[in-house]
């Protein structure tokens, strides 16, 4: 999805990826989501699609990536939670991204 | 687990009272929801739940008598049938669907596009929770609901607030650890004049 992917690119900087860790949280689970078949809601299926994010990520110490990918590890796990109780631990993936992508909406919306 | 969310029926029932009910597939039209359910997964739904359809017919001058048939014969104004009839589905309807699922499609007469669709909008947004960014640009501006919720339509202005904040955020922070240095530079300068050039380094002793 366009929306997902050009927001997702701002992503990829530090300052943006700090301030806004939920969101960026959010659009990065939507993406690396498979397209279709059955999704088992799992925060370690996050974490690869986190760590190359911050490998993407211009000017970061080792330090600072281990930091980085605390937090980022910890928003997606309460995205999981948050989704596990609407949706249950397994869903579709349609489903799924369904209910993901309101999130993001809501957080930009807050934004704006 | 439902790989399609069905709809409560009390909800369905409140909605679409006053809707024309048919068990057929529905008519062509065009489809308001662009990103649709693949196959597979409607063939699980549909061993549970019926497909549902809810078509818009629009008829500005109430000549239609059978709303079903108008979208199937009819040709209109602007020279295709498909522009006269609306419809919102999880799945685009095909014909091999009716050997597996039982269907159920309303149907609507509006007399004015507009209103059409945005019925169909608040439906899909309101009854089924589907996002707005998955409805086709087109139905959204139609509808006005790019003034109502802009990032639905355009996310460059979002995206420009993302960067904008964050910078200022950043600003934010460094702003005060560089005050805080300064101030214990020049606190620090201070004490080593006090005490001479060299006595700070234990040189002086």
């Amino acid at each position: 999805m366009p929306l997902v992917e050009s927001l997702l690119g701002e992503c990829r900087r530090r300052e943006v990826a700090e301030a806004h860790l939920r969101l960026c949280a959010l659009l990065l689970m939507y993406n690396s989501m498979p397209g279709r078949g059955v999704v088992y809601l799992r925060t370690t299926a996050y974490r690869v699609p986190v760590q190359r994010l911050l490998e993407d990520m211009a000017g970061l110490t080792g330090r600072d990536k281990r930091g980085l990918m605390q937090k980022f590890m910890k928003a997606v796990g309460e995205a999981v939670a948050e989704l596990k109780r609407e949706v249950g631990g397994v869903a579709s993936a349609e489903n799924l991204r369904r209910a993901l992508l309101k999130r993001p909406l809501e957080e930009l919306r807050k934004l704006a | 687990m439902t790989p399609l969310s069905p709809i409560k029926s009390e909800d369905l029932k409140r909605f679409l009272s006053g809707w024309e009910r048919r068990e057929a597939p529905p008519p062509p039209g065009v489809y308001v929801v662009e990103e649709l359910y693949n196959g597979r997964l409607v063939e699980e739904y549909c061993a549970r739940y019926h497909l549902i359809y809810l078509v818009a017919v629009y008829d500005r001058d109430g000549t239609c008598r059978d709303l079903y048939q108008c979208c199937s014969s009819l040709p209109g104004e602007d020279g295709g049938i498909a522009s006269r009839c609306f419809i919102f589905g999880d799945v685009a309807w095909r014909e091999e669907l009716a050997e597996k699922c039982r269907v159920e499609t309303y149907l609507y007469r509006f007399g004015d596009i507009r209103d059409a669709l945005r019925t169909l909008l608040e439906f899909g947004m309101h009854v089924k929770g589907i996002p707005c960014t998955y409805f086709s640009l087109p139905v959204l501006k139609v509808t006005g609901w790019c003034e109502v919720d802009p990032i639905c339509c355009d996310v460059s202005a979002a995206r420009e607030k993302l960067v904008e904040s964050a910078t200022q955020r950043r600003m934010d922070t460094a702003a005060p650890r560089g005050r805080r240095r300064d101030r214990r530079l020049i606190w620090r300068r201070r004490g080593n004049r006090r005490r001479g050039p060299l006595q700070g380094r234990g040189v002086g002793k």
